[in-house]
């Protein structure tokens, strides 16, 4: 049987009801995983997943009372921690790191009986948008080899589109999990700050880093997080999310934003980008633009933040607690230096040193300051807008999964690529990527971004069933 | 835009490679020109940047998760202790 197009309440409930094992499903998923290596997606797959698959199974046949995924595989990106594992967070620094406790969210998933079978690639320190900055190497595209896989989240995002595995946790600072979605036909969501606790998960930039759950449909990707969400006592920026139950309608107003049209219409997915209008028009909802006057110069601001905490975030990894220490170290000092020389790839260079110059004297009030000036303003911008909408729409990505190396030499022009994503990053909101159509020339799936106002995440799943289309999947 | 590299890498307690070290700088000054917009914008003069609402803190008591050591991946350690060279003599 091929669990893979079986929806994840489906594979429950036929676990549940002994159709068939959460053994044959794991090893299912195990064997698949085994046959796609070419693609790069899996760094590890855990030895013991078999076997807790199997004590599932008997718990079910003791008559035991099971959680909402039981015996369903689970991979995790490589930066989440799951007791006695490895995570690397695809970096040389931590290539042997064993996580010493179980971040909350697999506490969370294993506790409602999901099998944790493996560990995804990803853009080192989850700092990069094509899953080509990893140590393990790059990911390839799931629906085209010699195209980027995106990222940071990218070995999540194939591994969905690659059907090897029903669920991929992976984790948005600036796009990480809706733009490599986006790049594979598959649902991913970032939602609003802090409803998905971080404790467990190796921080990037603190004040943006939220986890979520990648999936094939909508239905499945609600019906995740549902689980996922929820505060937690060891993430004090986490909060009570309903995820919007309350502010769901019959119809909603579409909001698209006035200073992004212009950048919108010039894209080749502008045709289908119209489309999706005109259908959602159709189905009665209303369409209308809405201001968010400083909306470009969110990558600004998010390439000034973000840097700058990740410095402050990243200096924790020193050669003395818990990464590799340098062979070459004799004093304390060689040993920070020559360490996280050797161990931290040049993206992440390149950013630690970017985040010290604008957190650096002189450059402080310019650059740093400003960014959170302009962050508050976003926020209250965006909050006027939703004053008008329910939903504003973008294109995830201003365009289609690109070429292996295409970018690679150039950190602005990867930059770029972050243009629609990272508002909804900056300012906190939810904003999820549904597969809404190809590109003509390249068959390759286009995103579509919805992002909503704070614990709406429920509407944006409710609007996303209008323009999903759910046969882009697995082309 | 001129960055001092040698001023960014004691900072950032890194060390450029020689044959990388002007690639780096190129790219480090044009990601900072990427950015410069953020100088010239007219920004509401607030001082107080609220970019993260702190919830609730939790009690203040001391809670550990069973079987967690933080050793566990200390490259070198000697009675419990994480070790480094010798600091002061």
């Amino acid at each position: 049987m091929d669990y893979s197009k079986v929806k994840i309440c489906d594979l429950v409930k036929g676990i549940k009801d002994k159709t068939f094992s959460s053994e044959s499903v794991v090893k299912f998923f195990i064997d698949k995983i085994e046959k796609n290596k070419e693609y790069n997606a899996v760094i590890e797959v855990f030895s013991d997943a078999i076997d807790k698959a199997k004590e599932v199974d008997s718990k079910i046949l003791n008559g035991e009372k099971l959680g909402l995924l039981a015996g369903v595989p689970v991979i995790i990106k490589d930066n989440i921690l799951a007791k006695g594992k490895k995570a690397s967070c695809a970096s040389a620094f931590l290539k042997d790191f064993v996580s010493p406790y179980s971040a909350t969210i697999v506490k969370k998933l294993e506790n409602e009986g999901a099998i944790i079978i493996a560990r995804a690639n990803m853009d080192e320190f989850a700092m990069g948008g094509s899953c080509e900055k990893s140590v393990y190497g790059a990911t390839l595209n799931s629906k085209d080899k010699t195209r980027v896989a995106g990222g940071s989240s990218g070995g999540s995002a194939v591994s969905v589109g690659l059907g090897l595995c029903p669920i991929a946790i992976g984790t948005d600072t600036g796009g990480s999990i809706r733009q490599p979605s986006s790049f594979n036909g598959v649902v991913g969501i970032k939602p609003t700050y802090g409803t998905v606790s971080r404790y467990g998960i190796v921080a990037f930039a603190s004040s943006t880093d939220q986890a979520g759950p990648i999936t094939r449909t909508i239905e499945d990707n609600e019906y995740v997080l549902e689980i996922l969400a929820g505060k937690d006592e060891n993430d004090q920026t986490s909060i009570e999310n309903d995820l919007g139950e309350k502010l769901i309608k019959d119809k909603y107003t579409i909001g698209l934003c006035k200073e992004l049209m212009d950048k919108i219409k010039q894209l080749p997915q502008y045709a289908c980008f119209n489309k999706t209008i005109e259908s959602l028009k159709q189905n009665g909802f209303d369409v209308k633009e809405v201001s968010v006057p400083h909306i470009a110069n969110s990558l600004a601001c998010y390439y000034i933040l973000s840097p700058a905490e990740a410095t402050s975030n990243l200096a924790r990894f020193d050669g003395v607690k818990y990464t590799s220490r340098s062979k070459e170290a004799t004093t304390l000092e060689e040993i920070y230096v020559k360490s996280r020389s050797e161990g931290f790839g040049d993206e992440v260079k390149r950013r630690i040193m970017l985040g010290n110059f604008v957190l650096s004297s002189g450059y402080f009030d310019a650059y740093y300051k400003r960014a959170k000036k302009l962050q508050v303003l976003l926020k209250k911008e965006f909050e006027s807008a939703f004053s008008y909408c329910d939903v504003i729409i973008t294109p995830t990505t201003p365009g289609k999964a690109f070429k292996l190396g295409e970018k690679s030499l150039d950190p602005v022009s990867m930059y770029l690529e972050d243009l629609f994503t990272v508002p909804a990053s900056i300012v906190g909101i939810p904003a999820l990527s549904v597969p809404y159509g190809k590109d003509e020339d390249s068959n390759m799936p286009l995103g579509l971004q919805l992002m909503g106002k704070n614990n709406s995440e429920k509407v944006l799943y409710d609007v996303a069933k209008y323009v999903f289309k759910e046969e882009i999947y697995g082309i | 835009m001129q960055i001092d590299i040698k001023h960014l890498e004691r900072l950032s307690k890194l060390k450029i490679q020689d044959d990388k070290k002007e690639k780096f700088e190129k790219d480090l000054v044009k990601i900072l020109d990427f950015v410069d917009e953020i100088t010239t914008l007219e920004l509401p003069d607030e001082d107080k940047s609220k970019a993260v609402t702190l919830s609730s803190l939790r009690e203040d008591v001391v809670k550990t998760d069973d079987g967690f050591d933080p050793l566990l991946n200390a490259p070198k350690q000697k009675d419990g202790c994480y070790q480094v060279p010798l600091v002061v003599e």
